[in-house]
């Protein structure tokens, strides 16, 4: 029995190996290095100099950049969640069903998220633009004034969500799509034996069986939210001002224009941590829920 | 056993899409492999890999200069390749901290690289190289014990360049030799109003720019010894102020300043006739006179003039990393770049200016823009000492940026000017420790 | 079985209320998610100042195709379109064989550390490229994968948002199968290639595009690890026409344009994998 147990186990890690190794060797071993960096300020002139906590304490006591960052990327992660959460469920059931040019219109969902994010923010940056910008222009049409969009920090916040939503929805309602596919038409039948309408069907028998689906969404969803750069970097630069300025682009200012490698390593640390909490929290309760 | 299998036709499974996935992917590893192979070394030809970014007009410059060594030189082979300069930083840090850098390579900042530049003193053939060039520049890319790690290859001036269709039309006149910022900015605002184009005045957002700005008031970001920052500084808060004012009285638009981060160019607006006065510099010569061709009237004009002249002077460089395999050629290729001959060539098909003494003295023809070249050079020829000490200290880019990035809070009303200087001024001093 | 007027209305029948509230909703949606897209393929056959008219025109006023023969004419497309082939056949391949392995793991077998396993997996998404690109550079150059198409093939391709989707879509596939086949003599590798595979299909579809997409548009870190022309991908060849102080943006559109097509073709053929299995299954009882 003990052979069998143990070639059962084995089996699991051997197919686990391939992928897991590529993690190791690509992804784990330089981010334990660069957390590492974290103690040490760097410098394109001399090898680094051991600092310690240095940069920690610089970081979360005097940095006033790094505390807006922080601000407006959970401002981002919530609005971004919840719209992609609630539309891609929306979206995913709204293409699963039998209507005509169901491919096309699959295909349009879907094309924003084949574009390369420097393209979306560049299209978006004409559209909104205040002077030259088709949205303005259309405003303009309809006897109403022209508005700063890109240019007023409220504004430029809730563009950065809606644009990174408009390019990121079609990738998540894909999943849910490929989740209700994995819903029984039995049961569809049995609910509608038992005599229940659209909208009862869709909670009763559509959401409990899509729930390991949407974990993935919600947890997806939330650590890309978390970690988005270049969408935002290239539509408005983190302004104006430091409206949209987001943790991953005070990690890259740092690092590749103010030459401070440890200070963004330890940013860098201090966002792995916060977001490995979150992700650990829905985890366990999902589990508990039994759908993950 | 019936079962209801929710999962589409079950044991169907394998079936042909997955064998003809199978097939091609098997196929396009064959291909794959083909194509990985390395083509077959030949003993006898080293080959170089040379790295550029460009805006234009230098890669035709720079490709016929490339091709010219090749043929001369048949023992070498330059590998040349073009990469956006938006990621040209990342892209040479990462690659040299693993030993894989280029081995001659195109940068705006040298500094940034020292810890894994090549000295060239060795291999060149002529032992006073480094004096052939421009004293300030040179100082550039060389180390701290005296080292050459490479040559500067054009040098760039900031200064204005203005539509002059637009001022005619308004019945304004330009301004004077000696005129202020202030002057400028109000003939370009009166210009504005009377022709209805959307923008009056602009300038690149970029720390250097700013700084060119900076100098006609007395200030800018360091300390004569270059061992400090004085951003702080009386004259400096004066001109953020008016910097700043020309904003918010909307001579100057939001959108470049406020309108996104890293660099921020005006070209195309200037270039569609959108805008009277431009302040960035020399390199864009060669590109308004493709782009603009015969559509408006436009010409250089000297920059504003508060106690002194402003301006900023800069360039890029060329420098040889550690890793190279072949050393005494890449300091063939140097001196062959470096030379009066292909300077002198660069030059003039590029619309840049000559970096060697030489040329300087003699002066550069060109073909065509002449006066508008010789607006810069003469600019070039007025700046203060100061606009050299902050142009040519090793933080400049870093510190650069720090504080276009708080003037651009002040800008949208985050910051006032005295917080964002003093914010700026405590960044720049950590930053001045590494 | 009986089939109900409600199931078949799921099979596309009559129309009511609700089947023209999806459609005006889906018209809508797309029109949002297409218009710019659409926008950028039309301004893609404008001359450069048309693209910076203000006001902005929609369709061009002038059709040219300059845009294209200039920007092909400056970089040798084929050479780039057939690497950005090469990489992301072969990448897309080995992400299907690894993940779906990984996620077969992951949710069939207990085996201690399976959930620490899985976390650790699902934390290598919370760290940016930017700060491993220096450490993962030098793991590349001491492996040899420098300056070749494996060094961006095979980093990429454990892609843990693919483990995740694949693991989460195996759970629900009931684990009686594999045990009736477990039972029926077949190896372990068998019921991974031959049960549970072949029921993945809509995830395994889904992973396909996500994966030719990310491996088509890669571009940061192809910049860094390839340095040799003749292996250049498109992405990096597109990227030429980005310099410090000017963008060809008339290139930039129409190179664009090109770089989008493959992959709309691959989506096209790939979205009928998504049907619903309701139309063959319960009927047969």
């Amino acid at each position: 029995m003990r052979t069998q147990r143990t070639s059962y186990r084995l089996t699991a890690y051997l197919f686990l190996t391939p992928n897991v190794a590529i993690f190791v060797v690509f992804i784990i071993a330089p981010a334990i290095y660069n957390f590492f960096l974290s103690l040490y300020r760097t410098s394109p002139f001399r090898p680094p100099v051991f600092v310690g906590p240095e940069n920690f304490l610089y970081l979360l006591q005097k940095d006033d950049l790094f505390w807006r960052a922080v601000r407006n990327i959970l401002v981002f992660v919530v609005g971004d969640v919840m719209l992609i959460t609630g539309l891609s469920v929306l979206v995913g059931v709204l293409l699963n069903q039998n209507v005509r040019f169901r491919g096309f219109f699959r295909s349009a969902f879907f094309y924003p998220v084949l574009l390369s994010p420097v393209v979306v923010a560049l299209v978006w940056q004409w559209i909104l633009n205040s002077q030259f910008g088709v949205l303005n222009a259309i405003l303009q049409g309809l006897g109403l004034p022209r508005q700063p969009w890109l240019l007023r920090a409220d504004w430029a916040m809730f563009w950065a969500i809606f644009v990174h939503v408009w390019a990121t929805l079609g990738f998540f309602a894909m999943i849910v799509l490929a989740g209700l596919q994995a819903i029984p038409a039995a049961l569809y039948e049995a609910a509608d034996i038992d005599g229940a309408g659209r909208w009862k069907t869709f909670r009763h028998v559509t959401v409990p069986m899509l729930m390991p689906t949407l974990m993935v969404v919600l947890i997806l969803g939330m650590i890309r939210s978390f970690e988005v750069f270049d969408h935002i970097y290239v539509l408005t630069g983190g302004g104006p001002g430091t409206a949209t300025l987001l943790v991953v682009h005070y990690i890259y200012r740092s690092a590749f224009q103010l030459d401070q490698f440890g200070l963004a390593a330890a940013a860098s640390l201090v966002l792995f941590v916060v977001i490995f909490t979150l992700t650990v929290t829905q985890y366990l309760l999902g589990r508990s829920r039994g759908s993950i | 056993m019936a079962r209801s299998l929710p999962h589409g036709e079950a044991r169907k499974g394998k079936g042909d899409p997955m064998k003809r996935a199978a097939l091609l992917t098997t196929l396009l590893l064959v291909l794959g492999m083909a194509l990985l192979a390395s083509s077959p070394v030949q003993a006898q030809v080293t080959t170089l890999r040379f790295l550029w970014f460009t805006d234009g007009p230098d890669k035709p410059a720079i490709e016929g200069l490339v091709k010219r060594f090749n043929d001369t030189n048949p023992d070498i082979k330059i590998e040349f390749s073009i990469v956006p300069f938006a990621e040209l930083n990342q892209l040479l840090v990462t690659q040299a901290s693993a030993g894989q850098a280029p081995d001659l390579a195109r940068v705006n900042e040298p500094y940034r690289f020292f810890q894994y530049t090549l000295d060239l003193r060795p291999y060149l053939k002529n032992k006073n190289f480094a004096k052939d060039f421009l004293d300030e520049p040179m100082r550039m890319v060389t180390g701290e014990r005296g080292e050459l790690y490479g040559i500067p290859h054009d040098l760039t001036m900031n200064g204005p360049l203005v539509n002059v269709s637009l001022f005619k039309k308004a019945g304004v006149d330009l301004p004077k030799d000696r005129a202020t910022w202030e002057d400028w900015m109000t003939a370009a605002a009166k210009v504005k109003k009377a022709t209805g184009v959307p923008f009056a005045a602009a300038v690149d957002r970029s720390g250097h720019r700013l700084d060119g700005f900076l100098q006609s008031y007395g200030g800018g970001y360091f300390t004569r010894d270059g061992k400090d920052v004085r951003v702080t500084s009386a004259e400096t808060r004066k001109a953020i102020e008016a910097f700043v004012g020309f904003h918010k009285d909307g001579t100057m638009p939001l959108d470049i300043w406020a309108g996104g981060t890293g660099y921020v160019g005006a070209n195309q607006q200037f270039v569609n006739g959108q805008l009277v006065y431009y302040l960035s510099g020399n390199w864009q010569v060669a590109q308004f006179t493709d782009g603009i061709g015969n559509k408006f009237e436009w010409k250089a004009v000297p920059n504003g003039y508060e106690t002194q002249a402003g301006g900023m002077p800069g360039g890029k460089f060329l420098i040889a990393f550690k890793n190279a395999k072949a050393p005494d050629k890449v300091a063939r290729l140097v001196e062959f770049l470096g030379g009066a001959d292909a300077m002198t060539e660069y030059a003039v098909k590029a619309m840049f200016l000559p970096t060697r003494k030489d040329l300087v003295r003699q002066g550069v023809k060109y073909p065509t823009r002449n006066d508008d070249m010789n607006v810069f050079i003469k600019g070039v020829g007025e700046l203060p000492q100061s606009a050299y000490v902050d142009n040519y200290n090793l933080h400049f880019g870093q510190v650069g940026n720090e504080v276009r990035d708080r003037v651009t809070q002040v800008i949208t009303g985050e910051l006032t000017v005295d917080k964002a200087l003093e914010l700026a001024q405590t960044k720049a001093k950590e930053l001045l420790k590494q | 079985m009986a089939t109900s007027s409600k199931a078949m209305q799921y099979r596309g029948g009559r129309m009511d209320t609700g089947t023209i509230g999806a459609y005006g909703c889906l018209v809508l949606g797309t029109a949002v998610m297409f218009l710019p897209v659409l926008w950028i393929v039309l301004s893609s056959f404008k001359g450069l100042n048309e693209i910076y008219r203000i006001p902005p025109t929609f369709l061009p006023e002038h059709w040219i195709t300059s845009n294209y023969s200039g920007a092909l004419e400056r970089f040798p497309f084929l050479r780039y379109l057939t690497n950005s082939v090469v990489v992301t056949v072969v990448a897309t391949a080995i992400t299907l064989a690894i993940n779906s392995m990984a996620a077969f793991a992951l949710s069939k077998y207990r085996f201690p550390g399976r959930d620490a396993i899985f976390l650790v997996i699902l934390g290598t998404l919370m760290i940016p490229l930017q700060v491993i690109m220096l450490p993962v550079y030098l793991v590349i150059a001491k492996l040899g994968m420098a300056n070749s198409l494996w060094g961006i093939i095979i980093p990429p391709s454990a892609t843990p948002t693919g483990v995740f989707l694949l693991r989460q879509y195996m759970l629900t596939i009931p684990d009686e199968l594999l045990e009736a086949a477990r039972i029926d003599g077949a190896g372990e590798f068998r019921i991974y290639w031959q049960v549970v595979l072949p029921l993945t299909r809509p995830a395994l579809a889904v992973l396909t595009v996500f994966s030719i997409m990310w491996r088509w548009n890669d571009f940061l870190w192809p910049l860094i690890v390839i340095n040799q022309d003749r292996l250049f991908t498109l992405q990096l060849g597109l990227a030429r026409f980005r310099g410090e102080l000017v963008t060809d943006w008339h290139y930039v559109l129409a190179m664009t344009v090109l770089s989008i097509i493959p992959i709309t073709l691959v989506f096209a053929v790939l979205q009928r994998y998504l049907v619903s299995g309701i139309a063959t299954t319960g009927l047969k009882g």
